[in-house]
C-alpha cells in the first residue's frame, strides 16, 4: 500500500528510530526491516530513506560508520544514540495516544481504543 | 569512511542514476563519495539475490521508481549531509561566503562610487541674480557708473584690478595712509606730492564712483569666474573682482575728504557721505563678502565724518546736512545680514559634488571635492569621500547651521554674550569632521559677521549722536547734561543703544567736552578709555570704543 508523503513524513522518523533501537542496521538492510515488520504495508520510499537517515545523524539522533558486514563487506551502518532513545520514547508515546484517537474517531474496533 | 573496491556489477541504468544524483548534489566529493559507495551498496544488495540479467533489470528499474526524482534526491541528501556537517566546518563555510559577499559588495560599492557623478539641476546663479535684481528703472543704478571707475583705476595697473601698494613710491605712502600709520596731514612734502599726484590721475575714477552713491540702487549682474569647463560650482566661483578696486576707491574718497577737509569741511563731509552711500549700496546685496565690504567703507565714511567734525569749523547748516543724509540714508533700516549667496552657494556646491539622492545615491564624488576643497592628493580626496556623510544628511546640517546663523546674526553682542548662545563654529566643531569635511571647507566664519554689523550701526548712529551735540552747543552754548537733552531738543529720535550693553551708548559731559563710548567686548565700562590696539576690545587688554574725542577711533579703517 502506498502512504500519502505528507502522512509519511511525520511517522518515518519514529519508526527509523524503533527499528534502529533493535540493532544497528544498514541502508538496506533498514529499509527491509521495515518493510518486513510493517509487513509489507510500510515501504519507506528509498529516496526518502538516505534524507531521513542524513537529517538524523545531523540531529545527533543516529550515529553512523563505516563496518564490515557479515559478508566481509564496508557498509554504512547506522545505530540509534541515547538522545535518539529519549526522543523515540517520547515521539512513541504520543503517537500511540494519536492512534487510539484517530481509531476513536473512525470508530475502529474497541481494541484499539485507549482503556 | 568506506574505499569501494571498484564498482560493483550493476545495471547501466543504475550507475547512470546514481551519477546523476551525484552530479547535481553540487557538494564537497567525499560527501559524494560517502554517498556513492552508500548507494551502489544498497542497490548491489537489494539486486544480490536475483537469478538472472532480466530479473535485476527489471527489479533495478522498479527501485529506481521508488527512489523517485533524481534531483528531489539530491537536493533532500545535499541538504541531509550539510546539515551533517560538523559546526567548524559550517563556520569556515560561513566565513568564507561571508568574505565573499563582503568583495562582492565591496565590489559593487565601489563600482557604484566610482561610476557616480553629479548631475546639477538649478542653475543658483541665474536664480541669484533673479532674486537680487530690484524692479526699478536701470537707470537709477550705481553699477555702470562703479564699473567706469573700476576701470579707470585698474588701467593704471593693467595685471591687477586694484593698486601695487608695494610697487612704487606713491603706492607706499598711499598703503601707509590706508593703514593709518600716518594721517595725510602728516606726510611729509614729498610724499604729500606723490599722494596728490596719485589722486589727480585716479580723480576721474573717483569722480565716476561719486556719481554712482548718487543713485538709488546697486544691482549687477553676477558671474561665474570659472571656465564652464570644469565642475567647478557656478557659485563658489563667483567673480568678485571688483570688491578690491572698489575698497581702493574708498580710500581714495578718504584721502581726497582729508586732504579737502581744512579748505572746505562741508566738501569733505559731502565726500564722506558719498562714501558712506556707496558702502549702503553694497550692504544692500545677497552676498556676504560683499555686504562686509560695504560695512567697512561705511565704517570708513563715519569715522571720516567723526573726524572732520573734531577738526573742522562745521556751520549749523553742514550739521544739518549731514543729519538729513544719515537719516535719509537708513530710512529703510539697516539691510540685515544677507545669507542668500551663502546658502545657494551652498546648495550649488552640493549639487556639483554630489550624486542625486535617492535609494542608492547621493554620495560624495571624489573629483569635484578634490576641486572644491583644494586637495591634491587623489588617496585623500577618495578616503574623505567614502567616509564623508550622505547629500540628504550633508544638505540637513548645512540648513541646520545656516539657520542657528540667521537667528544668532540678529542678535547683538550683548544678547550673544549674556545668553551664551552656542556659535556656528562650536556647531561645527561638535560634527565629526571626517563626516562633514565639505561643511568646515565651505561655511564662512559666520559668528562676527552680526558683529560686524551691530559696530557699524552703533557707530553710524554715534556719528549722528556726536552731529546732534554740536548743534545742541550751537543752540544752547554748552553740551547737554544728558542725551536724553538731545531727544527732548528733537535733535535725535531716540538714544543710540550700544549693541555691547543693550544700553544707551554711554556719554558724559566734561569741562569743555564730552566723552561717547561705547562699552565694547569686554563688556564692562572702563570709564571711556580706548586701547589703540584692539579697538572694539576683542582681547583681553581692550577697553571701551571711544566715539568722541575723535583722536583714536577715527583713524580706523580696517
Amino acid at each position: 500500500m502506498k502512504f500519502e508523503r505528507e502522512l509519511l513524513k511525520g511517522v518515518a522518523p519514529v519508526v527509523v528510530l524503533e527499528v534502529l533501537s533493535r540493532g544497528r542496521m544498514y541502508g538496506y538492510e533498514l529499509s527491509e526491516a521495515i518493510r518486513q515488520r510493517s509487513g509489507d504495508l510500510l515501504n519507506l520510499g528509498r529516496g526518502t530513506l538516505y534524507p531521513l537517515l542524513y537529517n538524523l545523524e545531523a540531529k545527533g539522533l543516529v550515529a553512523a560508520e563505516w563496518d564490515e558486514n557479515e559478508s566481509k563487506r564496508k557498509r554504512r551502518y547506522y545505530s540509534i544514540t541515547s538522545e535518539g532513545m529519549d526522543q523515540l520514547e517520547r515521539q512513541k508515546h504520543q503517537w500511540i495516544h494519536l492512534q487510539q484517537a484517530v481509531s476513536m474517531i473512525f470508530e475502529l474496533a474497541p481494541a484499539l481504543r485507549p482503556a | 569512511m568506506s574505499e569501494h573496491k571498484g564498482k560493483p556489477d550493476l545495471p547501466g541504468n543504475i550507475t547512470t542514476y546514481i551519477e546523476n544524483i551525484l552530479r547535481r548534489m553540487r557538494y564537497r566529493r567525499s560527501a559524494r563519495r560517502e554517498v556513492e559507495t552508500e548507494l551502489l551498496d544498497h542497490f548491489e544488495d537489494a539486486l544480490h539475490d536475483c537469478a538472472d540479467r532480466e530479473q535485476r533489470k527489471k527489479l533495478a528499474e522498479e527501485m529506481i521508481r521508488e527512489f523517485g526524482d533524481v534531483k528531489t534526491l539530491a537536493r533532500l541528501i545535499r541538504r541531509g549531509k550539510i546539515r551533517c556537517r560538523p559546526w567548524w566546518r559550517t563556520a569556515c563555510v560561513r566565513m568564507v561566503q561571508g568574505v565573499c559577499l563582503l568583495i562582492v559588495t565591496m565590489a559593487l560599492y565601489v563600482g557604484w562610487f566610482f561610476l557616480g557623478r553629479p548631475a546639477p539641476a538649478t542653475d543658483y546663479l541665474a536664480k541669484m541674480n533673479r532674486l537680487s535684481r530690484p524692479s526699478i528703472s536701470d537707470q537709477d543704478n550705481a553699477w555702470p557708473l562703479y564699473k567706469k571707475a573700476i576701470e579707470y583705476i585698474a588701467r593704471s595697473d593693467p595685471d591687477q584690478a586694484g593698486f601695487h601698494y608695494e610697487s612704487d613710491e606713491p603706492m607706499k605712502t598711499v598703503a601707509k595712509l590706508a593703514k593709518r600709520d600716518i594721517s595725510f596731514e602728516q606726510l611729509s612734502d614729498t610724499e604729500r606730492q606723490e599722494v596728490l599726484q596719485w589722486m589727480e590721475k585716479n580723480a576721474p575714477a573717483w569722480e565716476y564712483f561719486r556719481q554712482g552713491s548718487d543713485k538709488s540702487y546697486y544691482y549687477r549682474e553676477y558671474k561665474s569666474g570659472g571656465d564652464g569647463k570644469t565642475s567647478t560650482p557656478m557659485l563658489l566661483s563667483l567673480s568678485l573682482s571688483c570688491l578690491s578696486p572698489l575698497r581702493d576707491i574708498a580710500l581714495l574718497g578718504i584721502f581726497q575728504a582729508q586732504r579737502q577737509a581744512h579748505q572746505s569741511p562741508r566738501k569733505a563731509m559731502e565726500t564722506c557721505l558719498a562714501l558712506a552711500r556707496a558702502g549702503w549700496h553694497m550692504q544692500t546685496r545677497p552676498v556676504l563678502i560683499e555686504f562686509l565690504t560695504g560695512v567697512a567703507i561705511h565704517r570708513l565714511a563715519m569715522n571720516e565724518c567723526i573726524r572732520i567734525m573734531a577738526e573742522c569749523p562745521l556751520s549749523e547748516r553742514d550739521l544739518m546736512y549731514l543729519q538729513g543724509e544719515l537719516i535719509r540714508m537708513r530710512a529703510q533700516g539697516y539691510p540685515p545680514v544677507p545669507m542668500d549667496y551663502d546658502r545657494m552657494a551652498f546648495y550649488d556646491t552640493v549639487q556639483h559634488v554630489f550624486t542625486q539622492g535617492g535609494p542608492g545615491g547621493g554620495h560624495l564624488v571624489p573629483k569635484p571635492f578634490s576641486e572644491v576643497a583644494e586637495i591634491s592628493e587623489p588617496a585623500v580626496s577618495i578616503l574623505a569621500s567614502l567616509a564623508h556623510a550622505g547629500r540628504d544628511k550633508t544638505l540637513e546640517k548645512g540648513a541646520e547651521i545656516f539657520d542657528h546663523f540667521g537667528r544668532v546674526a540678529k542678535m547683538s553682542p550683548w544678547q550673544r554674550h549674556t545668553m551664551q548662545i552656542t556659535t556656528a563654529d562650536d556647531l561645527l566643531d561638535s560634527l565629526p569632521h571626517y563626516r562633514y569635511s565639505l561643511l568646515m571647507v565651505l561655511l564662512p566664519a559666520l559668528d562676527r559677521v552680526g558683529e560686524h554689523r551691530f559696530r557699524m550701526i552703533a557707530l553710524d548712529q554715534a556719528t549722528e549722536t556726536i552731529q546732534a551735540l554740536q548743534l545742541y552747543r550751537m543752540q544752547k552754548g554748552g553740551y547737554p547734561e544728558t542725551l536724553q537733552a538731545l531727544v527732548a531738543s528733537g535733535l535725535i529720535d531716540s538714544i543710540p543703544q550700544d549693541p555691547y550693553s543693550d544700553q544707551p551708548l554711554r556719554y558724559r559731559k566734561t569741562e569743555n567736552d564730552f566723552v561717547l563710548y561705547s562699552i565694547a567686548g569686554n563688556y564692562q565700562d572702563d570709564g571711556g578709555t580706548m586701547n589703540p590696539e584692539d579697538q572694539w576690545a576683542r582681547n583681553e587688554n581692550g577697553r571701551d570704543y571711544v566715539f568722541w574725542p575723535a583722536g583714536e577711533a577715527a583713524f580706523q579703517t580696517k
